[in-house]
């Protein structure tokens, strides 16, 4: 027994058998020239891009002048064929990844993996050595390409370990769909690991065992029994004969990228509050802009949904004065604050307007209890929004505006808050702690506070029907989202999408 | 030949959207030849991975050529149409 490390960490576990990809094979040289290779390959792609757009990606790649351009180049500096295009896509990926350039970043892999058909094509090579993959083996190497799992029955293993790539490589983005257990990282896999070996993958601890114990293999398989009682949300969703939409919780930008390479589609809940707590004195304009641009960038084209800041009670903020409050739960927080301070909150309002460019940011105010609030919150965003185009700086109208649903007041004004936004969220933890009079940091009122209880079921009902009467999105991003039973529920009882901290 | 400067303005940069739609509107222009430059690096601007990889910012101003029998409206064309980027 031993292991191997990596430094990933990920949800993956699995336990099986390894089993060895085959070594691309060495270039024969068998003669067939550059221009037919390259015709063939873009036949071989046309054919598979019907079926899956990463092959019309490749194809794009193929036929894009930059790749025969560069093989061309190397081959008038004196490399035969083969040769050349391994030169090319070398160099074309370790050019692409140097710009900052997210598409670019992903195209590597494509890039690679289109030099290495047209290197099969003239050496007549294949590595199509996956049937032999029986169920639940555990396949190992270097790297998984597209063009590798597309050779994949991917019905059959349960987990894949890789030496390179990293979490957003294809090969973990392909994994997830197929709910296999992927590790990448993990150094000398490919040279330490043999045929038949068993192994346990552990991505909570970014290891890998190989030939465990007894006593360690008992130890995984109750875990792994565990695991398989309680299906994650994922699966959740995936079952769920309705559509619904998975989003992620996000606290900073490391959140936002896990949550959009874990399969999230987009962020239900981008917390502000990490750039209020953790700057003094309190973040710019300029700061903001950024920090939500960035935030845009990393959902890709899914929505980021950014809540204003909600600060006041258990959050207190270094740069604002809030005192003392006796029920500092049922005091100066959340868009309550925003509003006492409004020379702050326009600051935000406009980072948000004009990190809007983007085109996919949706705006969410926090701990609403009157129609005026939410009024005046819109009427201060028209205000920056006039403001910005004044000065002549570029900003655009969020995607959608709607408010969290926290409160008693704001689930039996449902229905008039629903003409007011295009969509709720309805914060669970909050929303809990108000319908049952039970603090949540409270320990001795601790078995009041239940999330399930009848009283906020039926609240999280007249929230859903009143946002189903006006047609509005309905979501919930509180904890109880990231609960497999009670997401289950909520699936039931209508929303049409969950934010989640961990899926 | 013939050459003009032009500033790019899009907030997000030359992004793979307006990257792809240039590469379009160059491959329209066929058989006269477009490059782009920034200064460092001259590309070929009917190649969309060749476009991204000049890595262009906000602000950089480019030097396109156009080099055909209609270099001058092609140039017009692809000049007016990055001026235009707005996101």
């Amino acid at each position: 027994m031993f292991t191997l490390t990596t430094s990933v960490r990920c949800d993956a576990l699995a336990m099986g058998n390894a089993f060895l990809a085959g070594r691309p094979e060495n270039s024969s040289g068998r003669a067939s020239s550059l221009t037919t290779a390259l015709e063939k390959v873009g036949e071989d792609l046309k054919l598979l891009a019907e079926k899956n757009d990463i092959f019309a990606a490749q194809l794009e790649i193929l036929q894009d002048p930059l790749l025969e351009d560069t093989i061309k180049e190397f081959i008038d500096s004196g490399q035969n064929e083969v040769a050349a295009v391994g030169s090319a896509s070398a160099a074309i990926v370790s050019e692409f990844e140097a710009i900052d350039d997210e598409y670019l970043k992903a195209r590597g892999d494509d890039v690679r993996d289109v030099c290495k058909r047209i290197t099969q094509c003239l050496t007549g090579s294949s590595n199509n050595d996956f049937n032999d993959v029986r169920e639940g083996d555990i396949i190992v190497a270097e790297e998984l390409l597209p063009s590798d799992t597309a050779l994949i029955d991917l019905s059959l293993p349960s987990g894949f370990i890789t030496s390179k790539g990293s979490i957003t490589s294809h090969v973990c983005i392909i994994a997830r769909q197929h709910s296999i257990s992927a590790i990448t990282g993990v150094k000398d896999c490919y040279s330490l690991i043999h045929n038949g070996d068993t192994l346990i993958i552990d991505g909570s601890k970014g290891i890998v065992i190989v030939n465990p114990d007894g006593q360690t293999i008992r130890q995984y398989q109750d875990i792994l029994k565990r695991r398989s009682a309680s299906p994650c949300i994922a699966e959740l969703i995936r079952s769920s004969s309705r559509k619904v939409k998975l989003m992620g919780n996000a606290g900073n930008l490391e959140d936002i990228h896990k949550a959009i390479s874990d399969g999230a589609e987009g962020i239900g809940l981008f917390r502000t509050e990490f750039i209020f707590l953790s700057s003094n004195p309190l973040p710019d304009e300029e700061e903001q802009y950024s920090i939500y641009l960035q935030a845009a960038y990393a959902c890709r084209n899914y929505p980021l949904t950014i809540r204003t800041m909600d600060i006041g009670a258990d959050k207190p903020v270094a740069g604002l004065e809030i005192k003392g409050q006796e029920n500092p739960f049922l005091g100066l927080r959340g868009i309550r604050v925003s509003l006492q301070y409004e020379d702050i909150f326009k600051t935000q309002l406009r980072a948000i307007l004009r990190a809007s460019v983007a085109g996919n940011i949706r705006v969410m105010f926090p701990m609403i209890s009157s129609i005026e609030e939410i009024r005046r919150c819109k009427v201060l965003l028209d205000i920056c929004f006039d403001e910005l185009n004044k000065e002549g700086i570029p900003c655009s109208y969020p995607q959608s505006i709607g408010i969290m649903v926290e409160t008693p007041a704001s689930v039996l004004m449902a229905d008039e808050f629903a003409e007011e936004v295009s969509f709720f969220s309805i914060g669970t933890n909050d929303l809990t702690q108000y319908i049952l009079a039970a603090d949540r940091g409270n320990s001795s009122v601790a078995t009041l506070y239940n999330s399930s209880d009848p009283a906020v079921l039926k609240a999280i009902q007249i929230t859903i029907d009143a946002a189903r009467r006006h047609n509005i999105e309905i979501c919930v991003c509180g904890e109880m989202a990231s609960d497999p039973s009670c997401a289950k529920l909520l699936i039931s009882m209508g929303i049409d999408s969950l934010s989640c901290s961990s899926f | 030949m013939i050459s003009q400067k032009v500033t790019l303005n899009a907030p997000s940069g030359m992004h793979a959207r307006p990257a792809g739609e240039l590469v379009k509107l160059v491959k329209d222009l066929a058989p006269n030849k477009i490059t782009i430059s920034n200064g460092i690096k001259t590309v070929n601007a009917a190649s969309m991975l060749s476009v991204l990889s000049l890595g262009i910012k906000c602000g950089t101003t480019l030097t396109v050529s156009a080099e055909g029998d209609q270099e001058s409206e092609a140039l017009d064309k692809v000049v007016s149409f990055i001026s235009n980027i707005t996101q």
